[in-house]
């Protein structure tokens, strides 16, 4: 889909100004794109579940880095993340029908799909792979604190042990942490996805926290 | 739950909720408190670890993901039938086989075997041919016009007093004709 501002009018023009240059969109077009760029998630689906597929795209253009990144978590591979991520996907647009904004944002219903599509992946495939955790943190990650190279060597040192530590999460539990942690989800939308109180989900940062917090200690106990 | 356990549920609650400070009086706590001032200074610098983790090495789609999922949802049915009239139409679409089914096989089947004539004794067959003069006569006698218009007669007769009564006790049911 192809993005394109209004032409706000201005008049009068004067004579010899340069005609506008040629759009391939043609104005209704254009009308149609920015006003689903501007309208709700809500309004959208509403569309959308009419039969308005330009809805739609718009949708997954929104959410498709969530859905990946969710599903990603708990496959642990990008290619099977991706079949995920369609499939959550063709799976909302079937049952767009059923969705009420009345209920909940579309945001959380979506990840419910999704979640509910990767679990359903994982247990016909061959299980979460392992993350490449040699090259997933490497020396591009800046550290404004670090001042001496020691120090950044000791924080990408304590990274390296976090992201092993995700890495051995179940995959449930994974997800959750994409979540909270990589898409900034409040407690209560994370339990909407996952469909657990949102006390339980508290329960499982804690011990993930605390568990990250002593990764931390011995870190700090290592640094010169 | 003493003073430290409070102060660091506290913690936990505020971290929760994307916070960095605490309640004042857990605040006040961790001043006087070592163990909970650097508690404090863990759990927060765990859950910077944990935010950059969860970004640093996640995939980013690109377009050619794009494309595959609307490619997949382009070929997929309008939606908005929701899910129990597609059930109903199933079921609407069996009914009619089966209904279409027992109409071929009632009335499109194989006629039914017909009776095997009976072998009737000599003595029966002369009996019958013996029969057969006044059998005729009889026909005869009822085939005459007059017979035949007299049967039609009263059967027309019969259908008028059936239809004429029955239209006024309908009549009479309905208030528009009084009772006798």
């Amino acid at each position: 889909m192809e993005r394109t501002m209004p032409r706000i009018p201005v008049a009068p023009d004067p004579p010899a100004a340069p005609a506008p240059p040629p759009s391939r969109v043609s104005a209704a077009g254009r009308g149609l794109v920015v006003e689903c760029a501007a309208a709700s998630d809500a309004t959208l689906a509403r569309r959308a579940a009419a039969g308005d597929r330009d809805a739609f795209a718009e949708l997954v253009a929104r959410h498709e880095g969530t859905v990946l990144r969710v599903a990603w978590r708990i496959l642990g591979c990008r290619d099977d993340a991706e079949d995920a991520a369609q499939e959550a996907f063709v799976r909302a647009w079937r049952s767009l029908a059923g969705y009420d904004p009345a209920r909940g944002d579309f945001r959380p219903w979506l990840l419910r799909i999704t979640h509910n599509a990767a679990l359903t992946a994982l247990s016909r495939g061959r299980g979460p792979v392992p993350v490449d955790l040699d090259g997933a943190f490497g020396a591009d990650i800046a550290d404004p604190r670090a001042g001496s190279p020691a120090e950044s060597a000791a924080r990408r040192e304590a990274l390296a042990r976090v992201a092993r530590a995700v890495a051995e999460l179940p995959p449930d539990c994974a997800g959750v942490f994409q979540m909270r942690y990589g898409e900034e989800m409040p407690l209560e939308e994370i339990a909407r996805v996952t469909g657990q109180r949102p006390g339980t989900v508290a329960v499982m940062l804690h011990r993930l926290r605390d568990r990250v917090r002593h990764l931390v200690t011995g870190t700090k106990g290592e640094r010169p | 739950m003493n003073a430290c356990e409070i102060t660091v549920a506290a913690m936990h609650e505020a971290l929760d909720a994307g916070r960095r400070d605490l309640p004042a009086a857990c605040a006040a706590h961790i001043a006087g408190c070592t163990g909970c001032r650097d508690e404090w200074d863990a759990l927060r610098e765990a859950e910077e670890l944990m935010a950059t983790a969860g970004n640093a090495d996640a995939p980013a789609p690109d377009s050619a993901l794009r494309a595959r999922i609307l490619d997949a949802v382009a070929r997929e049915r309008t939606p908005g039938t929701p899910a129990f009239l597609r059930w109903q139409s199933w079921a609407a679409v069996a009914a009619v086989v089966v209904l279409g089914a027992f109409v071929a096989a009632r009335f499109l089947g194989p006629s039914p075997v017909p009776e095997q004539p009976r072998i009737h004794s000599p003595r029966e067959q002369a009996e019958a041919m013996a029969a057969l003069p006044a059998l005729a006569d009889e026909a005869r006698a009822l085939a005459s016009p007059p017979r035949v218009l007299a049967s039609a007669r009263e059967d027309f007769t019969w259908l008028s007093n059936t239809i004429v009564s029955s239209t006024l006790g309908a009549a009479r049911a309905v208030g528009i004709v009084g009772s006798p």
